[in-house]
């Protein structure tokens, strides 16, 4: 290959190319054939020059009389499609518009609960956790060191759980007395399954004193499981079939304004453990409802198998559920060591959730 | 007013007449086509111009192309009107007549 030969092959590469782009603005399905027609063109153009016309200026002439690049995408679709940088058809703009709503809409839909991304999302609004219905994060921040647990009841309502650290080996005398009157009040856990970042709020207080010792606000990942179907109270599950004291079915109503309790057989009644269970369940409601005055309240049952498939998986140990106007209630559960130490404050949760539903009314 | 603009976009308009118009006697190829235009007609044209109005022209359905051996290089495309380019033909001509026409009255009445 001569040396002019070369210098064609590139000029002729290079408009080729500059060409190629121009019709990819307008993406004809023709594009590829007019390359190759320019080609044959220029091909047939440069066999016709005599080897003494082919200088450098008769090339040049070959590729200028060819026209611009720009021409071919203007000439192939003159509706000015070509144009890349003209202003899009309004057509396009109401895709797009929509495609962006849809794009957006599923982000605002989902991300909020992405096992990852979602409570730090939440976080921003202050709903990465649930709580009782009557817990508030103003409220919280109003809680006082030396404040009684009653008062802490009247404000935030009752926790998700109650605990108690356990102390370190080493600990010395002071140390374990600590260890043993303090009893967190953990308030929040993680708004739905998978998230285990949530904001944590939790109050201290003194088991031997009643009073807040302080209070504990933690953001952050948390090895807690997420117990976010634990939090289904109050749940709504309209008119509720449950068992009587007599054995018959009764069915509580929605539209029946009556708080009922609803204790949960955590095995068949026919079973004789539990038929001891369900006595001192009973002699539990009944303690339950002369400390909260209430009179008027009936109690009644609620096989386990039953309590799964009306309620799901729920906190393992609430036995005993309040029933209004077609919702369930339950304050938490309790298991542990702390059953002894703390059942009073199980018990008062309960007294004060009933209070507080009556005075709705 | 650029003159030089007007006359590009005049000829960019034409185009399309003018090859429907080379082809209506016969099949051609674009290269003999650009040297009629360019020669017969005395027609300033573009060469590369002459290939996306063809390739358009054959995606309406006017024109149809075929390949057909070369004594002298490689096989050479040509082209032919269709039975709708040629309805298409008769129409853009009339239409062109028309014009020529009133530019024509235009001219005269102006006394020119």
């Amino acid at each position: 290959m001569t040396q002019i030969n070369k210098q064609w092959e590139s000029m002729k590469k290079d408009y080729i190319n500059k060409v190629e782009k121009a019709l990819s603005s307008v993406k004809h399905p023709r594009s590829e054939e007019i390359l190759e027609d320019v080609r044959a063109h220029l091909d047939r153009r440069y066999s016709e020059l005599d080897s003494e016309h082919q200088t450098q200026e008769n090339l040049q002439t070959i590729i200028t009389e060819m026209g611009p690049a720009s021409d071919y995408a203007e000439l192939l679709e003159p509706n000015e499609k070509h144009l890349k940088s003209g202003p899009l058809p309004k057509y396009l703009l109401a895709v797009l518009a929509v495609i962006l709503i849809v794009i957006g809409l599923s982000f605002m839909l989902r991300l909020p609960r992405h096992p990852k991304y979602g409570p730090y999302l939440r976080a921003i609004f202050k709903c990465n956790f649930t709580a009782n219905p009557f817990f508030s994060v103003d409220n919280f921040n109003k809680i006082q060191v030396g404040m009684t647990t009653e008062e802490v009841l009247d404000m935030i309502g009752y926790p998700q759980m109650r605990n108690q650290l356990v102390p370190p080996k080493d600990a010395t005398q002071e140390k374990l007395d600590q260890y043993n009157d303090e009893v967190y009040w953990d308030y929040t856990r993680p708004a739905f399954d998978g998230a285990k970042y949530y904001n944590d709020y939790s109050v201290i207080t003194s088991l031997s004193t009643g009073t807040v010792l302080r209070t504990r606000k933690l953001t952050g990942y948390s090895d807690l499981k997420p117990r976010a179907e634990d939090t289904l109270f109050p749940k709504k599950v309209g008119n509720l079939e449950v068992q009587g004291f007599d054995g018959q079915k009764h069915i509580l109503k929605e539209s029946d304004d009556k708080i009922s309790i609803i204790l949960v057989n955590r095995q068949h009644s026919t079973d004789d453990t539990w038929i001891n269970r369900r006595k001192y369940q009973k002699e539990q409601a009944e303690k339950l409802l002369a400390e909260s005055e209430m009179n008027d309240v009936d109690i009644f049952f609620l096989d386990w198998n039953d309590r799964e498939r009306i309620l799901g998986r729920i906190a393992m140990d609430s036995d005993i559920l309040i029933y209004k106007k077609g919702i369930l209630y339950s304050t938490p559960v309790i298991f542990g060591s702390l059953v002894e130490k703390i059942e009073q404050s199980y018990h008062n949760d309960r007294i004060w959730l009933i209070k507080r539903l009556t005075e709705n009314d | 007013m650029d003159l030089n603009n007007w006359q590009t976009q005049l000829r960019k308009g034409l185009l399309d007449i003018f090859i429907l118009n080379l082809l209506r006697n016969g099949q051609c190829h674009g290269y003999e086509m650009v040297q009629k235009l360019k020669k017969d007609n005395g027609m300033i044209i573009r060469e590369g111009n002459i290939y996306p109005i063809l390739a358009r022209l054959q995606t309406d359905g006017l024109v149809t192309s075929y390949s057909q051996a070369s004594k002298d290089g490689p096989p050479r495309k040509y082209f032919e009107l269709t039975d709708s380019g040629r309805k298409a033909l008769s129409e853009m001509n009339n239409h062109w007549d028309k014009i020529n026409e009133s530019i024509q009255n235009i001219r005269k009445g102006a006394g020119e």
